[in-house]
């Protein structure tokens, strides 16, 4: 029974945390500018790795596609080259 | 796999060539880190900026920082990115001899940069802005002082990578890693410049 009742005492603090005054920054003399600020603030902190990445990952994508074009590409030369002179590419 | 020297490996067969310079990745990822450090830094002062009435920034008895002064130690950082650009481009092109010249101009405007703000600080200490007298002193030196750390290191990585050019050991790859460190240091500082200064 006893267990549950941090969880519970957490969960409370959750739905309001301007009772707990949980973040002495945002919620302590706060104004309205300032709750804007928080909120402005925390989607920057919250979207602005997940655009990093986005990047990165694009990046990363846009080589990949570069790279194993260019080298289906260098294959196909290889085979062209080995049928005109009668050989087996794979031997 | 059988390796591209294999003599049973036709001689039209190109060794694979690599995915991305590991350098160049290495850099991205530890400026991802460092994109995340600095915005941190950027949402804490917004918030504690904005919790202050009008006019009552800077704080009493705290100078005002010098925001037209500071712009030609901007305006050096910059040319000195641009500088940085045209050594890479030249490097690339015309081989390390064309580039040393706009390597070093770059590593100049940089320590030209540093010294300034330097010189700045001293005055701003002598004015009594420190980094317990308030809020404003706290975020400065904090902001401010870890972009001038990053500069201090990105040209030590300019003077090492100006001494292997000489040296004509500079890879193309190392140049990369250290050109994406000074460009993100020097496309950084407008937008601490324009939030602390201002």
């Amino acid at each position: 029974m006893r267990r549950g009742v941090a969880p519970a005492a957490l969960f409370a603090l959750l739905l309001a945390p301007a009772r707990a005054l949980a973040c002495a920054v945002c919620l302590n003399g706060a104004n309205d500018q300032s709750r804007q600020a928080f909120f402005d603030m925390t989607m920057l902190m919250t979207f602005l790795p997940l655009v990093l990445f986005a990047v990165g990952f694009g990046w990363l994508a846009w080589k990949a596609r570069h790279i194993l074009a260019s080298e289906f590409e260098d294959r196909d030369e290889v085979a062209a080259k080995a049928a005109e002179r009668g050989a087996d590419p794979i031997a | 796999m059988r390796p591209a020297t294999d003599p049973a490996v036709p001689a039209s067969v190109a060794p694979r060539r690599p995915f991305g310079e590991h350098s160049a990745l290495g850099m991205a990822i530890f400026i991802f880190t460092e994109v995340m450090l600095f915005a941190g830094f950027f949402s804490a002062f917004v918030i504690v900026r904005k919790a202050v009435p009008e006019g009552a920034w800077p704080p009493p008895d705290q100078p005002q920082l010098p925001f037209e002064r500071t712009a030609f130690n901007t305006l050096a950082l910059l040319l000195s990115g641009v500088a940085l650009f045209v050594a890479g481009r030249r490097f690339r092109r015309d081989g390390a001899a064309a580039a040393q010249p706009w390597m070093a101009t770059a590593m100049v405007l940089g320590a030209l940069f540093v010294a300034l703000q330097g010189g700045e600080w001293v005055a701003l200490l002598g004015q009594g802005l420190t980094l317990t007298s308030s809020q404003l002193g706290s975020f400065f030196y904090m902001i401010i002082g870890t972009h001038a750390l990053h500069c201090l290191v990105a040209i030590l990585a300019l003077g090492i990578a100006w001494q292997r050019m000489m040296a004509r050991k500079l890879t193309e790859s190392r140049l990369i890693a250290v050109e994406m460190f000074w460009y993100f240091v020097v496309l950084v500082w407008p937008a601490l410049y324009l939030l602390v200064y201002r």
